[in-house]
């Protein structure tokens, strides 16, 4: 029964055979109901024609333009427009965008809640990014804080994670962990004796901290799907502050062993979860570090050249095992 | 003449097709499953990131394996053969790709992707050394050498098309966007010939595209569609005016990608900084006093430059002065009498020179002096006519050891070691008026200016006097000692520290005279 009415489109040199003929052979035999064949018919010929990806592309472009020239205007006309005008618009940008938001997003759920349309995601964006623009032109009007841009970062920290949670939004939760980890960066430069290795231990410190968080809201059901931008960035953020050491010339060796260990505990993480973000991260960061170490005493560029060909080899080899055995996509 | 069959890669789009189908929930995972059975294909791919990951690896491999076979069979090859190499490579990486997906049946595995990157790569990377790379300064490649970024575009439409990698049309349009620039120097002008290239581009995909409306293929055209569009779109809206600097070049970033130079923008001769990239200068020093000669200090990290009150003649003391070079407040480094100006060394070297005449003109003492600490040792000095009409020129070596001093309009240059060995005399052969001298990166040669009767000729000679033509100007040119503030001077070349470009200023002036009659 061909329900649609429309004969399917056949290749000129029709050797294989198209969705279309796939689809209608499923229909004969019965895999799939008229109702299904004329539903995905149309959808193989993109009718309705789908602008999701355009549109998502051009919000996302369009947001950044805007706040990008928001800020270029801010600073430059600042004199001219002056503060109290300047103000006032930027906060009731914010205001509009946060009402929009409040008034708009379904009740709020533990669980994964979806946008109630396309335009939500990104007026809360252009809210969170006003935000951060309000800040900065306060702290350099005013100087409210005497400088102090670190509560600045803690203070939008804190913001972005009451919005990502109660609108449920990944891209602000990334946002708000990248400022807490500004935070803890800017709060130990600060210190009248810092070095580069404190920062090394706050990273980590940073890092567990975050997996931990992320993982004991995702045990307390309080949006456990968050759980993989937590693990993501504590993963990067980890194996950054442990290739640092690595690179030392000094106390390497422990930090050496960590690595390794991070990079053993991604493998399996990635292996059994199927996450082969935390495979790549293994492979990647792991071979940086052993090589640094490995080639750091080598004066030979022979030698060099040829332990990154056999290494190369020898780890193209094993990740090609990897991607036959668990990375399989068709 | 693509890699896969028509039939395997409409099976693949089945598949992903199901798999969104079954996702957004119009199919039953019973369905999914058993119409997935009926889908499959040979071809072997994996996730986005272990794909990414062997993409690494594989380009890991493959530049360490070239650079092992220069490295332990070529060890100093001439660029031919280094050319010719490079050739044999692109064919390998290429056979392996192919290879890659013939028997390992490979689909979008990374593996494949980088032997093809890399066939490119080093295709054109041979072609530019093998055919192209007689002398680096010479003029005579410049005019065929548009066949490398030609050559790059017409294999990256190849692989595109063969394997059905979208990032190969892309890569396929920036080759295009080198093509202009061979055949013509206005932007404007290129970025319509770039916007022509994309246009044809278009109506061909297009055409082509009608016809695979409803096939695996109708994805490919279409990202490459989109891409045309995009890059007539930038082409024809990025900044069409071409760039206009009216100052005077003297030196390059330690990293050789901005160049430094002198304007007299706002009745006040400031020091500016350009980008290669960008049709815009940034201003360094912009002060109310006229800052001259920016150069580079030996770390990368100073520009050390000039200021003379615009009162005071040239035998006046001056003021030399250090910036940031990412601009800040300028510092004072030292006050001297400077004889011509000041040069830099290159790191290792820690030091700058300068020239100062003695009092009975007879002797031009080379001096050191370092940005931050000073005056410091005497480096050489050098024995001149002290007629007043007399003017000499010199630089100092990248590496900081030698010293080249010619007088203006005579035919000799003069090498003088710091190490105390005699100096050295080089005649220009074939040139006898020479006006501007620099050393070239490696400090095997020198850039040479000499005006000639019909002009200027800007030449590249070796330690031994051999020279030839790099560059010519036509007409009539000032002397490099009038530096050129009132009319047409003479080129000069400074070569980037990297000596991979070679900034050439020049100045000409075209004029009507318009004769009127029976007034």
């Amino acid at each position: 029964m061909r329900s649609s009415g429309r004969i399917a489109p056949h290749p000129e040199n029709g050797d294989y055979m198209t969705i279309f003929t796939r689809l209608e052979q499923w229909n004969e035999r019965d895999v799939i109901s008229s109702e299904q064949h004329t539903l995905l018919a149309g959808l193989s010929r993109r009718e309705p024609f789908s602008l999701f990806l355009e549109l998502n592309i051009l919000l996302y472009a369009g947001i950044l333009a805007f706040v990008t020239g928001l800020g270029w205007t801010v600073s430059t006309w600042s004199q001219q427009l002056g503060d109290v005008l300047v103000l006032t618009i930027l906060s009731a940008l914010l205001a509009a965008c946060f009402w929009y938001c409040f008034s708009r997003a379904p009740a709020w759920s533990s669980g994964e809640t979806h946008s109630p349309n396309l335009a939500f995601d990104y007026v809360l964006y252009l809210g969170s990014l006003i935000w951060s623009v309000e800040l900065a032109y306060l702290e350099k009007r005013f100087h409210m804080l005497s400088g102090q841009w670190d509560l600045y970062l803690l203070a939008t920290a804190s913001l972005f994670v009451f919005v990502a949670y109660r609108f449920d939004n990944r891209f602000v939760l990334s946002l708000a962990l990248s400022s807490l980890a500004g935070w803890f960066g800017l709060t130990i430069s600060r210190w009248p004796s810092h070095q580069d290795a404190a920062y090394r231990q706050y990273a980590i410190l940073y890092s567990l901290m975050i997996s931990g968080a992320g993982a004991t809201l995702r045990r307390r059901g309080l949006k456990p799907h968050f759980f993989g931008t937590y693990l993501n960035i504590a993963a990067n953020v980890l194996f950054w502050a442990l290739l640092s050491g690595v690179f030392n010339r000094e106390g390497y060796f422990v930090w050496l062993l960590c690595l390794l260990a991070a990079c053993g505990a991604s493998l399996s993480w990635g292996l059994v979860r199927r996450q082969f973000s935390f495979v790549a991260y293994a492979a990647v960061y792991g071979y940086v570090g052993v090589s640094a170490i490995l080639i750091r005493d080598m004066n030979s560029s022979t030698a060099v050249l040829s332990y990154f060909f056999v290494t190369g080899v020898a780890m193209l080899v094993m990740l090609v095992q990897i991607a036959r055995r668990f990375g399989r996509e068709a | 003449v693509r890699a896969y069959s028509a039939f395997s890669q409409e099976a693949l789009r089945a598949r992903d097709l199901l798999k969104d189908w079954a996702g957004e929930g119009f199919l039953t995972e019973a369905q999914y499953q058993r119409m997935g059975q009926e889908t499959v294909c040979e071809l072997r791919r994996t996730n986005i990131f272990l794909r990414l990951v062997l993409l690494l690896f594989t380009l890991i491999i493959v530049g360490a394996a070239v650079a092992l076979f220069f490295v332990v069979f070529l060890s100093q090859p001439a660029m031919q053969a280094t050319g010719i190499f490079l050739l044999i490579v692109a064919a390998f990486s290429y056979a392996a790709a192919e290879l890659a997906i013939s028997h390992g049946r490979l689909y979008r595995y990374g593996i494949e992707e980088a032997l093809a990157a890399c066939s490119v790569g080093f295709l054109c990377a041979g072609i530019q050394a093998s055919m192209f790379s007689g002398h680096p300064y010479s003029l005579k490649p410049d005019r065929a050498e548009f066949l490398v970024p030609a050559t790059g575009a017409i294999v990256s439409l190849w692989i595109w098309h063969r394997f059905g990698l979208p990032y190969a049309s892309l890569a396929a349009m920036i080759f295009v966007l080198w093509l202009p620039g061979y055949w013509t120097s206005s932007h404007s002008a290129q970025h319509l010939i770039v916007a022509a290239f994309y246009a044809v581009g278009l109506l061909i995909v297009a055409a082509v595209r009608r016809r695979h409306r409803f096939t695996y293929l109708n994805d490919e055209y279409s990202i490459a569609e989109a891409l045309l569009w995009l890059g007539i779109y930038l082409a024809i809206n990025l900044q069409l005016s071409s760039v206009n600097l009216l100052g005077q070049l003297w030196g390059w970033t330690a990293d050789s990608k901005a160049v430094l130079f002198q304007s007299n923008r706002n009745d006040h001769w400031g020091i500016f900084k350009q980008s290669l990239n960008e049709d815009t200068a940034e201003p360094i020093v912009t002060g109310s006093e006229d800052a001259y000669n920016p150069r580079i200090s030996p770390d990368g990290a100073w520009v050390v430059y000039i200021v003379r009150p615009r009162e005071a003649g040239v035998s006046a003391p001056v003021q030399l002065m250090r910036i940031p070079v990412s601009g800040g407040a300028p510092q004072s480094v030292m006050t001297a009498y400077v004889y011509d100006e000041h040069r830099c060394a290159k790191s290792p070297a820690k030091f700058c020179a300068l020239a100062e005449q003695t009092s009975d003109r007879k002797q031009l003492v080379f001096t050191a002096f370092h940005p931050l600490k000073g005056r410091g040792r005497e480096l050489s000095r050098f024995d001149i006519d002290p007629d007043p009409n007399a003017a000499y020129g010199w630089d100092l070596s990248p590496d900081g050891t030698r010293i080249a001093v010619f007088k203006h309009s005579d035919g000799r240059i003069y090498i003088l070691s710091f190490s105390g060995q005699q100096p050295r005399e080089i005649s220009v052969r074939g040139w006898n008026s020479i006006q501007s001298v620099d050393w070239a990166a490696d400090g095997k040669g020198l850039f040479v200016s000499s005006s000639t009767p019909q002009g200027a000729d800007l030449l590249h000679m070796d330690l031994h006097g051999n020279a030839h033509l790099i560059w010519q100007q036509k007409g009539n040119t000032a002397s490099s000692t009038q530096t050129g503030f009132g009319g047409p001077s003479i080129p000069w070349a400074v070569p980037s520290p990297d000596g991979r470009h070679l900034a050439i200023y020049g100045w000409s002036l075209s004029a009507n005279i318009w004769m009127i009659e029976n007034f």
